[in-house]
């Protein structure tokens, strides 16, 4: 039964309880009657633990409510680490079934989001090697040219699509390493775990990503 | 802001990029849906809830009907005191009342306007009463000469007036011993108090009328005592998101005090709880592979004249060694002391049975645990790591509980009762349980003895 039937039944039971009893009951027992009423009414982490259960017991509103409120962030996550729209489809689809699979392991450790986003980066990542068979490597050179520059850079006039327009742009696997590093907060030492390759090539590989970057941003 | 260096750069796309959102296509959760979405969701516990709420409504339902029906509560109560030996009837007493004395009925109807006027009114049926009352009646009589004695001022003048209203209201009261009860001064109380344009106090309404008659019952019923129990109480709690149910058995202290029908309960009691633990133990498996001598000295001697070396040696054994993981189960167990606060109410269903339904918080304190470390098979093993996968306890945990049982009574103090009950953690007896708190389901079998 959902939560909010408990919560009703209990109040209904309390009310009876206060009309009938109220006169005859002493103080204490009125105030225990009071605090258990609003214990009960106001657990501050039930909504989001309700929504977890309720999930986990199949109830398909609770589902479409979890993916509704999760699925746009998700999705600019999934948008920065596939080449176009359909494989950030594909890729959220993928992320998702696992996550509904998997969230009966979710301990609580850190927030859920945190946890989703990890499991939908690690579907991106999994996509990637299972894709790396068939991509051949692109050598781009290494230079790269900051220029001082007083004026306001075009890379901070540019929209969040655009930059994400660009990062699309970058060969796939410059981009996962790209994402991981600058946007998701991932060392070198765990890409490098993660994609299976060695450190110097994770930090190579992010810096011919900059300059892919600096060089098409320039450019436009 | 110019990007002079690569934390700059990487800087504007961070900001931009981490909480980028946008609304994905709808066919991305129908295909989400198609993908057997939920096929590993846990069994659905509603079924439970929906009993459990049903047997609050019908608690309540039962409750209320039982509370606010007077009829049958005054029903059984004219039975029990109907034995012939002690009893007297009270016979069509206020039925040519006059307009004054209903005018003051009708005040006091106003107050305590909570019975069938038609069945329980004197004025339709008989009323009975014990001794008791009548002593009562009688005690209310004399308290009431008193007040009137102390509230009129007015002299031998107004005392005319009374007794002229006496006689003008025939009240007879016909008892088996025929015993007498002069009215008249319920009737000058009711004249007074119509001149004085104020309710009548308890003591100065008219006591034939329904409400004081009821009262006079009331307050003789009013009865208070204790009942004492011990019982066996086991329990199958359910944690949400752990298949591992966890069975608790326990022993209960209880004491109630009885006020009429109400009662508050309180206790001391210690359940006995034990429940799987996982464990993910990572460990070492040496497997053996073969032996060899290893020569660890050599000494050369003279024999014949030639040299012969001696081989001093000791038997190695060689082991493949191979990391393992697996998940091992334990049986944990833990010691509660546990200390209820309820509060309930009971009804009477036959002469054997009482019905009663209680509701409140249970206090449990964890006095003792015992975890066992898991083992693992095999002569040449090492464990490395272990990772406890069970929820731990939390030292204390509250619980709202809602009971209904029923009483059957053995002799006149000595009952046995059976007590299903719902119980729902406000807070858990395990941590970490983000699915939901847990609740459970249990029963108590017991003895009680009424102390009076």
């Amino acid at each position: 039964m959902p939560y909010e039937g408990i919560i009703l039944m209990f109040h209904l039971c309390l009310r009876s309880l206060i009309c009938c009893f109220w006169k005859y009951i002493s103080i204490f027992t009125k105030t225990i009657v009071i605090s258990f009423f609003l214990i009960l009414t106001t657990d501050p982490c039930m909504q989001e633990n309700q929504l977890i259960k309720k999930v986990l017991e199949g109830d398909k509103r609770s589902q479409k409510t979890f993916y509704q409120r999760f699925a746009p962030k998700m999705y600019g996550v999934a948008l920065r680490f596939a080449r176009d729209k359909d494989e950030a489809n594909d890729m959220l689809q993928e992320g998702f079934v696992k996550v509904f699979s998997k969230l009966q392991y979710y301990r609580g450790e850190g927030s859920l989001e945190g946890w989703i986003r990890r499991t939908i980066v690690n579907t991106a990542i999994n996509i990637y090697k299972r894709n790396l068979k068939h991509l051949s490597s692109q050598d781009l050179d290494t230079v790269m040219i900051f220029e001082k520059n007083n004026e306001a850079s075009p890379i901070e006039q540019m929209s969040a699509r655009e930059l994400l327009g660009q990062i699309n742009q970058l060969p796939v696997g410059y981009r996962t390493v790209f994402n991981l590093y600058v946007v998701d907060g991932y060392s070198h030492k765990e890409i490098a775990d993660l994609l299976d390759i060695t450190e110097n090539t994770s930090k190579s590989q992010l810096s011919r990503a900059r300059a892919y970057l600096q060089k098409r941003i320039q450019r436009t | 802001m110019s990007i002079d260096t690569n934390k700059q750069f990487d800087q504007v796309f961070k900001e931009k990029l981490q909480n980028y959102e946008e609304m994905p296509p709808e066919s991305v959760w129908e295909n989400i849906q198609d993908s057997g979405l939920g096929a590993s969701s846990k069994k659905s516990s509603q079924w439970r809830w929906w009993a459990a709420a049903s047997v609050l409504a019908l608690l309540l339902s039962s409750s209320a009907y039982v509370y606010f029906n007077d009829d049958l509560g005054t029903a059984s109560q004219n039975n029990n005191l109907s034995s012939p030996s002690n009893s007297m009837v009270i016979s069509d007493v206020n039925s040519k009342a006059d307009n004054n004395e209903q005018t003051v009925k009708e005040n006091t109807n106003q107050q305590h306007n909570n019975f069938d006027e038609n069945e329980n009114s004197p004025d339709n049926q008989p009323l009975v009463a014990t001794s008791e009352d009548i002593d009562e009646v009688n005690q209310m009589i004399f308290q009431e000469n008193d007040i009137i004695e102390d509230v009129n001022p007015l002299g031998n003048n107004d005392k005319e007036i009374f007794e002229e209203h006496t006689t003008e209201t025939p009240q007879t009261i016909n008892t088996i011993n025929n015993q007498n009860i002069n009215t008249s001064e319920f009737a000058s109380r009711d004249i007074q108090a119509k001149e004085d344009d104020t309710q009548p106090t308890i003591a100065g309404r008219d006591f034939f009328d329904d409400d004081a008659t009821d009262e006079a019952l009331a307050s003789r019923r009013k009865e208070k005592y204790w009942m004492l129990g011990v019982e066996f109480s086991p329990q199958w709690i359910t944690i949400p998101e752990n298949s591992n149910d966890i069975r608790s058995y326990g022993l209960d202290f209880s004491a109630k005090y009885y006020i009429n029908k109400m009662f508050f309960e309180t206790g001391i009691g210690a359940a006995f709880n034990q429940d799987n633990g996982d464990y993910k133990v990572e460990y070492l498996d040496a497997i053996f592979k073969g032996a060899y001598e290893d020569v660890y000295d050599v000494t050369f001697d003279e024999v014949d004249g030639e040299i012969v070396p001696t081989y001093f040696t000791s038997t190695v054994n060689v082991y493949d060694t191979i990391e393992k993981v697996s998940v091992e189960e334990v049986k944990n167990t833990y010691i509660y002391l546990n200390i209820p606060l309820n509060v309930g109410y009971a009804f009477k269903l036959s002469e054997r049975f009482n019905l009663y339904a209680k509701t409140g918080l249970n206090a449990g304190i964890k006095v003792y645990e015992n975890i066992p470390e898991p083992t693992v098979s095999g002569e040449n093993t090492t464990i490395k790591r272990l990772t406890p996968l069970y929820h731990k306890r939390t030292d204390w945990n509250l619980q709202a509980q809602i009971n209904v049982g029923i009483d059957y009574r053995i002799t006149p103090k000595f009952l046995f009762g059976i007590e299903p009950s719902a119980h729902y953690y406000i807070k858990s007896l395990v941590e970490n349980n983000e699915a939901g708190n847990p609740y459970g389901y249990g029963v108590k079998l017991g003895f009680k003895y009424i102390l009076k």
